[in-house]
Order: structure tokens, then sequence, then C-alpha cells
């Protein structure tokens, strides 16, 4: 694992500043988001929609407002969410292949979330969220016990948190067997996707985002000097084991509270750090607001596509994502497994 | 400032390294641990610089515990340089110095002056401030090794540990590095305690020897009084002629022969369980 993290991938381009590359990001990403706020389902013609989002008030302007606009928030609060999380276990675990995945955190959130479709599918719709917080959160506590042992080495965080992984995967499958009339809402959260979400939802998720997020990056020094190695840094006074836990805790919490509206999206987690760390670098004051807003765009390119692809279906964004994410992940290993 | 340890026991897990080693780190000198591969220099100097927890006796610095200082308290003291670090990708000589204040730095706060003036001095220290705009991984072993340095300098401590710090150089980036390491307690009356493999590079540049056999202290004292064929034979296992350096004076030790184990003079065993724990 050390060895995969030591190879060093080359940028792609000359390095634009940072300043410049978020100002670019971010206002593709405003232009996404309009053009999103018009795509979907329901056949809305693409210019009135467009003259409804940006504030004209004609008559497709409720079901803008009321069913568009929250998903676009939510790709917006879901993707900063989930890049700053995943780029924070990246840098923890010191592996470019983490993600809020590897260490149980989606994994821990799908047996929380399917335990509640599945066993209580009466249970109301916003304990959903709760229980998928809560089981995100458990599995990590559980790996990080686990992986314990004079402290919690990176690597033994990573091994753990792939076992864990794969027991709630095969709990998730259990229930899904055991309980098959609900399956449906169920597999759908376990992909993850934001249809149907409203106000409430953005409402559940953005103080996470807005609270966890500035946290994190006031750790981003402190997360440069871990990624010196446990000895170099102890040396220069961090007190290591203290930092790993509570930036991985921030992080989790994070991507749990996120996870738990969006349901199980992979992928955005583990590839907006890399393209953000490939355009600035690996300081972490830099490239976690980059990663941010790479994760926002992944979002709504997922989501709209998903919409937009072939309506009246719904494609979960999670699908798409994953779409994107997976032939990353090959180019990413082909790339670094020599 | 001063260094102390009284009886450590060092382990890893249940397998005692290092049992009961009382060692005083001369200040203001160059103190060199030798001995065999696995003898347990490199442990010690891990206890020294709080990397290992005791599982009994202690270190003290200057006064203190270092077990009830905080890791900041330290940095601020002792600077340590582990045996192989990875520098982070694409970094410049310059951005690797600033790691050296961390212990001195506020979260968010910008740099001081006093940070300023702590990188630009230890960068011109080590003769790297005419590297500083250049990304560590282009620069030579001897140069890299010097970058380290620099940082570990940027720390502004009267104590510096370097496990091995020329495994893996040449002979002349060797030397480079000890020539620094020479110049600074000349110049800056550094502290320096270093883990060295080469006796005849530790007996040239050591005021202080420190001879670590199977976890314990065998010997110690300056170098001419320390280095005898004797101590060759029973702790390295080499029968060896050891002769004034025809330039420098110091002890040179020539190696002849390996001595079979059973002509040695026992010491003490060499790993011992720990109460069978486990």
């Amino acid at each position: 694992m050390a060895v995969l993290a030591a190879r060093p991938l080359r940028p792609w381009v000359v390095a634009p500043t940072l300043p410049v590359l978020l100002a670019v990001l971010g206002g593709a990403a405003v232009v996404l988001s309009i053009f999103s706020l018009a795509i979907s389902g329901a056949h809305l013609p693409l210019w009135p929609a467009l003259q409804a989002a940006v504030g004209a008030d004609n008559r497709y302007g409720p079901v803008i407002r009321n069913s568009q606009l929250p998903r676009v928030l939510l790709c917006w609060v879901v993707g900063c969410s989930l890049g700053v999380a995943g780029g924070v276990t990246q840098g923890v675990i010191r592996n470019p292949l983490a993600s809020p995945d590897v260490i149980g955190v989606s994994k821990g959130a799908g047996v929380g979330a399917a335990l509640l479709l599945l066993v209580l599918p009466t249970a109301p719709v916003i304990a959903i969220p709760i229980a998928a917080f809560s089981g995100g959160l458990l599995a990590f506590v559980a790996v990080y016990l686990f992986a314990y042992r004079q402290g919690a080495s990176p690597v033994r965080l990573a091994l753990t948190g792939i076992a864990v992984g794969a027991i709630c995967d095969s709990i998730v499958r259990f229930l899904l067997v055991k309980w098959p009339i609900d399956i449906n809402a169920a597999l759908i959260w376990l992909v993850g996707s934001l249809y149907g979400r409203t106000q409430v939802d953005v409402l559940e998720v953005l103080p996470w985002m807005l609270v966890l997020t500035p946290a994190l990056l006031f750790f981003a020094h402190r997360l440069d000097v871990l990624g010196l190695g446990d000895d170099l840094a102890i040396g220069l006074g961090e007190p290591v084991e203290r930092t790993r836990l509570v930036t991985l805790l921030l992080a989790v919490s994070l991507a749990s509270a996120a996870v738990a509206v969006a349901g199980a999206i992979g992928f955005v987690g583990l590839v907006a750090p890399h393209i953000a760390r490939r355009l600035v670098g690996g300081q972490h004051l830099r490239y976690l607001p980059l990663s941010a807003l790479v994760g926002v765009l992944l979002m709504l390119i997922a989501d709209s596509l998903g919409r937009g692809i072939h309506p009246p279906l719904d494609v979960p964004a999670g699908l798409i994502t994953a779409l994107i994410g997976g032939p990353f992940f090959l180019y990413l290993l082909a790339r670094i497994v020599r | 400032m001063k260094l102390t340890a009284d009886s450590l026991v060092l382990a890893y897990g249940p397998k005692v390294i290092v049992d009961g080693v009382s060692i005083r780190i001369p200040e203001g000198r160059i103190s060199v641990l030798i001995g065999p591969n696995g003898s347990g220099k490199s442990t010690i100097l891990r206890a020294l610089s709080r990397l290992l927890k005791p599982q009994s006796g202690q270190v003290v610095l200057d006064g203190h515990s270092i077990q009830t200082m905080t890791t900041r308290e330290v940095a601020r003291k002792l600077a340590i340089l582990p045996q192989q670090s990875t520098a982070p990708e694409a970094i410049t000589v310059e951005n690797l110095v600033w790691y050296g204040r961390h212990p001195h730095r506020r979260a968010i706060l910008p740099p001081t002056p006093a940070d300023r003036r702590a990188v630009g001095w230890a960068m011109a220290a080590t003769g790297m401030d005419k590297f500083r705009a250049r990304p560590v991984d282009e620069l030579s072993g001897g140069q890299r090794q010097r970058a380290w340095i620099s940082l570990a300098l940027a720390q502004e401590t009267d104590i510096l540990l370097l496990d091995e710090p020329t495994t893996f150089l040449d002979l002349s980036h060797q030397l480079d590095v000890l020539e620094l390491c020479a110049e600074l307690n000349r110049e800056q009356g550094k502290t320096i305690v270093m883990v060295l493999h080469d006796i005849n590079l530790a007996a040239e540049y050591a005021h202080h020897l420190f001879v670590i056999r199977s976890g314990c202290l065998h010997t110690e004292g300056d170098p001419p009084a320390v280095l005898t064929s004797d101590l060759l034979r029973d702790v390295f296992g080499v029968e060896a002629r050891v002769m004034p350096h025809p330039v420098t004076g110091a002890p040179l030790c020539i190696p002849l022969r390996k001595v079979p184990r059973e002509d040695r003079r026992p010491h003490r065993p060499a790993v011992v369980e720990n109460g069978g724990s486990l």
C-alpha cells in the first residue's frame, strides 16, 4: 500500500494557478447548475425552463423551484462533502485508492439504510438518513477499533476497512434476500440517487457541510505533516494518533451525512481528490477546495445525465458516477501499479 | 540541554530489544551509537526521541520525563531525522524546510519573521539556499540528506538526533553529511546523536561513542579509549588491527577475518523473552 502511495503521479498540465482553477471550475459548476435546473424527466422545454431557472416567472417556475432546485443544491452539498471527505481520507490513510468507501463508511451507511427500508418499511422517510448516518459512523468506529494496536496505522486502517466493508455488504445482501418485497427502494438507495429529494433533505445535510468543511481545512497543515510519515510527523511535534482520529472522524461524519441523504454514491470521494491533486499538487489547503468543486461538478454531471439520458427514467446518479469512476479507477491502477 | 535515559527497557510487542540501558548524552558534543545489526542502537535512538515508548525506565529531557511532555514541546527542544523519509512529491527544498517550523507555528496564522529567519538560516547553514527552488526529487542523495537536515535545523533545537544519516550514500556524500554535522556542532554548539554503521567514520567524527551489544550498553567513551581489537572481536565478531589514522590520528580499524562465535566473550543473552506473554 505504501508503495502505491509513494509513486508520484505527474501533473497533467503546466499548472494554472489555484485561483484561476477555482474560478474556472466554479464558473463551470454555476453554468452547469443552471442547465441542470432545466433538465428533467418531465420534458421541460429548454428555453422557458432556463428562463425560469434564472428567475423568470413563468409556468415552469414551481416545478423548477420545488423539484429541480433541491436536486441541484444537493449536488453542490453532496459533491463538496464527498470531495473533501475523500481528500482527507486519502491524505490520512496515505493511499491514493482510499476513499470513504474503503474505510467502511458507505457500506456501513448501506446497512443502516437497508435495515430500515427492508425491515421497517413503514418507518418515516426522515428516519432513513438517521439510520444511514449511524450505520456509517458505527462502521468507522468498528474499523478504527479493529485497526488499533498501539495506534492505528494507515495500512491497517485500509485493510480493516475493506474487511468491515465486505461484512457490511454481505449483511445488506442477506437483508435483500430475506425481505425481497421492498427491494426496489433499497436498491435505489444503495446505488445512490437524488430522485425525489426536497428542500428538507438539503437543509438536513447543509449544516454538516458548512461546519465540517471549514473544520477540515483548519487541519490542512497538520494533514500535510502527517503525509511526511508517522516518525517525522511526531518528530515535528504533531500528535499523530490524535490528529488522525480527529480528522478521520470529521471526514467520516461529513461523508456519512452526504451518503445519508443521497445514498451510497460511489467514486466521487475517490476520483475528485485525484483530479484536484493532479491539478494543484498535494498540499491539502490547495487541493481540498478544488476537490470539493470537482466533486460538485461530478455530481452535477451525473445527476443531469441521469435525468436527461433516457427520460422519463431517472437513472440514479450513483450509477453514472460509477460508470465514470470505474474506468478512471482502472486507469489509475494501470498507471500506478506497474 | 540535557538528554539522559534511565534503565530503558524497549520492546516491540513481546520481544525485548533493549534491556536496561542508561545513558547520558554529553552536551554540545557529537555522540555516535555503534553496534552490530539488531543490537538495538536505532531502537535506543527512537526511544531518546520519544518515537518509541519504553516499557520501563524513562528518557529525561531538560529535567522532564519525555513521556509527560507534549510531543510539540519535545519538538522545540529536540529534532529527530528518522532513517528513511519520503518527501511529498514535487516539493521544493524551501517548502520542505518550512515543515521544520511546524512545532513553532499556530494552525492558520501566517509565518512570523522568526519563522522566515529560521528557514533562511537553516538553508544557509547546510548550503542548500542555492537550491531552494529545486524539487527535492531532483537532488542527488547527498543534497537530499542536506535538505532533510535543513528541515531539522529549522526546528531550532539544541539537540539533533540522526538515525543512520549516511545509509545509501556513496563515500563522498557520507563525508559531506558528517562534515556538515561536525560543522554544526563546532559553530552552533549543537548536541548531535547519530547511529552510524561505519566504525571508522564514527571514530573520525564522534567525540563520544556508545557501543551497543545485544540490547545492552557494552562500553562508552572517547573513540581511542573505546575502539580496541578486543572490542571489535567481542562486539562485532571481527578480528581486526586498530592503529592510529596516519593523517587524523583517530583510531582506524582494519578488519582481518571473522571470529567464530565461540571465540567471543559472552555478554548477555541476545534476546530476552518478555515473561512469556502472548
